[in-house]
Parts: C-alpha cells; sequence; structure tokens
C-alpha cells in the first residue's frame, strides 16, 4: 500500500507540476504476463482529480475507446464477477479497506460501461457486495439503498444458494415482491444516430428509438452500434415517472487496440510506435496527455504520451524526473513520413524505382557484352 | 535507394573490373656484357589476328653495367585473346635507334595466369664496337628534338665513322652520355685510345659548332671519350 502510494503521489507531482488542469486520461496497460495496474490506476485519476484535474479515468477511457460490445460481453462481466468474489473474500478476512478499493473500482468500471452487455447478474452482485459492505459498517439505510438497486437491476434473477446465505436470499426475495408490486417506471432512449442496441442492466432491451417499463429506481444504460463508440446512461427512475435519454454515439476510435498498444510498449524497440498509437487515442478523447501505467517488473513504468499537434506538451521535466519505483518516460512519436502530397520527383519511391531500372539496363548491357565477347586477358612485360 | 545504388556500383565495379588471365613476362637480361650500349628497348606484342603493338622504353642513360639491363618501364596490354598465340619481341639499340644490341623473342601460345621469363641475348655474334661520350657540352641549350643528325669522323674529317639520323633514331638518341655501335674505323680490341674525333651535329634552327673529343679509355669492351 505505502508502495503504492508513494507510487501515485510521484506520478501525481509530475504531472501535476507541469499541466495546469490538464484534460489527462489514465490507461492501464498489461505487460506479458502482468494484470493491468487497475488499482494504482484510479487512485492515480481519483489524486488527479482531487487536484483539480480533468481526468478520464481508466474505466471510461476503456469504455470510451471500444466499439459496439466490444470488451463489456460476458467476457468483461466474468472479469467483473471475479473481482467482486475477490473483494468478497477480503471482506472475510476482515481487510475492509482493500474490499471497498476494489468496490470503487468495480463502480467505475460497471457505471463506464453502463452495466455492459454481459447479463445482469454482475451488477445484481455488486450491489450486493457494496450493500455487504455497508452493512459491515453499521451503515443500514446505504444497505437498503443498496438492496434496492440489486432488485433494480435485477428484478427477475434468482441468488445462488452458495454465494448467498438464506437470509439475504429472503431479503432479496421480499424487497423485489414490494418493489414488482409498485406502479413501473417509463425509459425511452433516443440515440444519434438512431437503430443502435439499447441494453438496460446488462440485457438487450430493443433498438432505439424505443421504451421500456422498468422496476423504479437505479437502471444504467447503454447504447451501442458497430460503427460507433457505446454511449452510457445512468438513471434513477421514480415509481410512475416517464424518462427520456438522449445519447449521441460518437465515431468508433479507430486507433490500435490495447492490446496492440501493449504488445508496441512491451518492446523497448517499438515503444515510440506505441505513443504515435497512443497520440490518436488522446486526440479521440479529446485530452491534453494519455498516461498509460504498464507493470515491468516490481516497478511501474509510466508512459507519458506526446499530446496531440497544437496542444500544450508534457514538459521535460517528466521525463528527467526519477520517481521511486516508477519509471517516467515521455514517449515520442514517429514522425510522419506522409509522402502523398510530394511531387514525384521528390518520392523515394521513384528514385528507387528509376534506380532500379537503370541498373538493371546497365547489368543487362554488361551482361550481354559479356556474354556476346569472347574472353580475354592480360600481358605485361617487365623486368624483375 | 542506397541499397539500389550500392547493387549498381558493385555491379558495375564487377563488370568493369579486369576479367581472365593476368600474364607477365619478366625480361631478363643476356648472359654476357653486350647489354652494356642500350640506350633503350623496343617492346613488340604481335598478337595472333591482331594488329601488333610496339612501345620504345628509353630511360635517362643508357646500359652501362650488366646488372643495369633492364626495361625502364613495363608495358601492359589488355583485351588480349587468350586463346591465340601472342609473339613477344625486345630488341635493346644503342644511341642510332638502329643498331640492335640484344634481342629476346618469346611466343607465348595462350594466356595463362602466372609469369614467363625471357632472357635476351646478343643481337649478332659481332657487335659495332662501342664508342661513348657527353655530347651536352657541344649541344648546351640546343634541345634533342631541333637537331637533324649527327656524324662523327676521324681527325680533319678524313673518314666518317658515323652518321645517324635523329629522326630514324627517334628516342633512343636522347639518352646522356651517348652510346654509339661504331661498325667500322675502331679497333674493336682497344688499340685507339687516344685518338681524336670530329663530331658534327645539324641542327639548322640552332648555330652548334663541331666539337672535338679524343678517346680516354678502353673498359670493359668500349671506348670512352671527352
Amino acid at each position: 500500500v505505502g508502495k503504492g502510494a508513494s507510487l501515485v503521489l510521484a506520478a501525481l507531482l509530475l504531472v501535476s507540476s507541469v499541466a495546469k488542469a490538464d484534460r489527462i486520461a489514465v490507461v492501464p496497460l498489461a505487460s506479458p504476463g502482468r494484470e493491468p495496474p487497475l488499482a494504482t490506476a484510479d487512485q492515480l485519476a481519483a489524486d488527479l482529480i482531487g487536484r483539480g484535474h480533468r481526468v478520464i479515468t481508466s474505466a471510461d477511457t476503456i469504455a470510451r475507446i471500444s466499439v459496439g460490445n466490444q470488451g463489456a460481453g460476458s467476457d468483461w462481466a466474468a472479469e467483473q464477477m471475479a473481482a467482486i468474489r475477490a473483494a468478497r473474500a477480503a471482506l472475510t478476512r476482515l481487510d475492509r479497506a482493500l474490499a471497498s478499493s476494489m468496490a470503487r473500482r468495480l463502480a467505475n468500471e460497471i457505471a463506464g460501461f453502463g452495466g455492459g452487455a454481459g447479463g445482469s447478474e454482475v451488477l445484481v452482485e455488486w450491489c450486493l457486495l457494496e450493500r455487504q459492505l455497508a452493512s459491515t459498517g453499521s451503515d443500514t439505510a446505504r444497505a437498503r439503498a443498496w438492496l434496492d438497486a440489486a432488485v433494480a437491476f435485477g428484478p427477475s434473477l434468482e441468488l445462488d444458494p452458495l454465494s448467498h446465505p438464506e437470509d439475504e436470499r429472503d431479503l432479496f426475495a421480499r424487497r423485489r415482491a414490494a418493489l414488482q408490486s409498485s406502479v413501473p417506471a417509463t425509459l425511452s432512449i433516443e440515440t444519434t444516430p438512431a437503430a443502435a442496441e439499447v441494453w438496460v442492466d446488462g440485457v438487450r432491451r430493443c433498438a432505439s428509438p424505443c421504451s421500456i417499463k422498468l422496476v423504479p429506481g437505479r437502471h444504467l444504460v447503454r447504447a451501442s452500434s458497430p460503427a460507433h463508440a457505446p454511449g452510457v446512461a445512468d438513471v434513477v427512475l421514480q415509481a410512475g415517472n416517464s424518462v427520456t435519454r438522449r445519447l449521441g454515439l460518437s465515431a468508433a476510435y479507430s486507433g490500435a487496440s490495447l492490446g496492440a498498444i501493449e504488445s508496441m510498449v512491451a518492446d523497448p524497440s517499438r515503444r515510440a510506435e506505441g505513443a504515435s498509437a497512443l497520440d490518436p487515442m488522446a486526440r479521440f478523447l479529446d485530452v491534453d496527455h494519455v498516461v498509460a501505467i504498464v507493470p515491468e517488473g516490481d516497478r511501474t513504468r509510466l508512459l507519458l504520451a506526446p499530446p496531440a499537434a497544437g496542444r500544450a506538451r508534457v514538459g521535460p521535466a517528466v521525463v528527467t524526473a526519477s520517481v521511486s519505483a516508477a519509471t517516467v518516460e515521455q514517449l515520442r512519436p514517429i514522425p510522419s513520413r506522409s509522402t502523398e502530397n510530394q511531387p514525384w520527383y521528390a518520392k523515394s519511391t521513384t528514385w528507387l524505382v528509376g534506380g532500379g531500372i537503370v541498373a538493371g539496363i546497365v547489368a543487362g548491357v554488361l551482361i550481354y557484352q559479356a556474354s556476346t565477347s569472347p574472353p580475354t586477358g592480360t600481358l605485361t612485360v617487365s623486368s624483375p | 535507394m542506397k541499397i539500389v545504388l550500392g547493387v549498381t556500383v558493385a555491379l558495375l565495379a564487377a563488370c568493369g573490373s579486369e576479367r581472365g588471365p593476368n600474364v607477365r613476362l619478366i625480361i631478363e637480361g643476356p648472359s654476357d656484357d653486350s647489354c652494356i650500349g642500350v640506350a633503350g628497348f623496343e617492346v613488340t606484342i604481335s598478337p595472333t589476328g591482331q594488329s601488333p603493338q610496339t612501345r620504345e622504353l628509353v630511360g635517362t642513360a643508357p646500359v652501362l653495367a650488366t646488372q643495369d639491363c633492364k626495361l625502364p618501364d613495363s608495358v601492359r596490354l589488355e583485351g588480349l585473346a587468350i586463346d591465340k598465340p601472342i609473339t613477344v619481341t625486345v630488341t635493346g639499340y644503342d644511341a642510332t635507334g638502329t643498331s640492335a644490341r640484344v634481342v629476346g623473342r618469346s611466343e607465348i601460345s595462350n594466356l595463362q595466369d602466372g609469369n614467363l621469363r625471357l632472357q635476351l641475348e646478343r643481337a649478332a655474334p659481332t657487335l659495332p664496337t662501342l664508342l661513348v661520350f657527353h655530347r651536352n657540352r657541344f649541344l648546351e641549350n640546343v634541345p634533342w628534338d631541333a637537331i637533324q643528325s649527327m656524324s662523327i669522323a676521324t681527325q680533319m674529317g678524313s673518314k666518317t665513322l658515323l652518321n645517324v639520323d635523329c629522326k630514324q633514331a627517334k628516342g633512343f638518341f636522347e639518352p646522356e652520355p651517348g652510346a654509339f655501335g661504331i661498325p667500322t674505323g675502331l679497333d674493336p680490341a682497344g688499340a685507339d685510345i687516344n685518338t681524336a674525333l670530329i663530331v658534327q651535329f645539324v641542327a639548322p634552327d640552332y648555330p652548334v659548332k663541331d666539337g672535338r673529343i679524343t678517346i680516354r679509355a678502353w673498359v670493359e669492351g668500349r671506348y670512352t671519350a671527352n
């Protein structure tokens, strides 16, 4: 914990010292054999936000650069379920701090993905984890609110008896019956462009524009289209109310995927290539800097991607600064070598092809001459 | 681009470089003292089916010692057919340019890598008696190519020992001191020491007086005069 805190503090000092209220996207990247440092990324993001910067957290970043339901399906749900189980195990070990941290990260992740597209079970389990945390903190009102949220997310779900004690299952069933008996709320979803898939609480419900009736309470909405970045909404519906949400779907992120960037950054010889891949991501997210966090042995490497052209650069102080347990590296992009607008004589391809043709002709002539003329020798007359 | 240029240069270098065997014919002096008095050599290479190539190799001084019987330079001829015989003739002339003192002839059946040797031989069983003397003190600043001819006669012009046509003598006339083979009039056994001789140069554009030399010595088969 102390190591992580010092890392976050150091990174915070570095970044905040060179940028005034920058827009920063934090991207945790995996490295060979190592998971993305999600917790460190979230800590860094939280501290940067606390110091006045505008930060897109890792969950939001990943959600926004995904296309359609990419990375938000059943695999994503399984990862969140594993994190929930781990948080519960931590709570069982009375490690409340770790469990709370994991729950916060889960909240960001799930909200950032608009509940995802992997079913409602993960949402229900997350709410029950939060309820358990509130209960162990003797916050009964909060515990009740999370129970209602769990019911609202999964009104038709039956809790797993192997994971939940009988009293919790009974409580869930009673509350569900109460909410289902209340007047449903109506949620209308409109998207631009239209015809996007509308997923509510992890379940596909309709194609936009459309209206659906829901159990009163909190609901997470995700509108996805194969050619656009998903739009998400977090709404709280009162019984009998009708709420409309309009979601604008932005053009999909067309840069290198996180997996591709991870592989480039992991290779020192291709790190500059990774920088160039982070650059379009910064433009897409409309941020000044992308801070990629990569686990590297017992250290963490912070890669500060260069800003897009015309924006303020992260100062050289970041490059030269030394951070305990972290290496800060200012990435430099590969210079653009566009040749589309160059005249033909300025293109290397022209000279390459021309040179090849000339060489071929010369070689052909010489070979022809050599093949047609008889072999000759040289005579030298001299004294010893 | 660099690769293309590199390949091109390498290709040109490879194709333009010397191909085929390279034969060296080494010329060795004769076993006797017949090479003494040679002012220069004429090398003629006669490839079969091609025009003969002749080169004159003239140094700054004639051969005055047996061990100095060497070509002043080398002759190199390229583009010779390797499967046809080549005849090489080397002739050593005195300052007259017409009197050969040594000669050698070699026929190379085909060019194969390696060294060949050709030993020069006395050009004739009896060579003209050699007279060596310096001409510079008579010519002063007269250039060699301004001289049309030179004659050597006994005192009072009673008997002409030698007439040299400088046009025929070509470059062989220029090495100093001049070494001339005197066909007749001098005792080949060295009995004409202290004989006075008159040297006359014909150079129309320059006033050259007749010169008088006296044979002073008979050393190693040649007369020396001053």
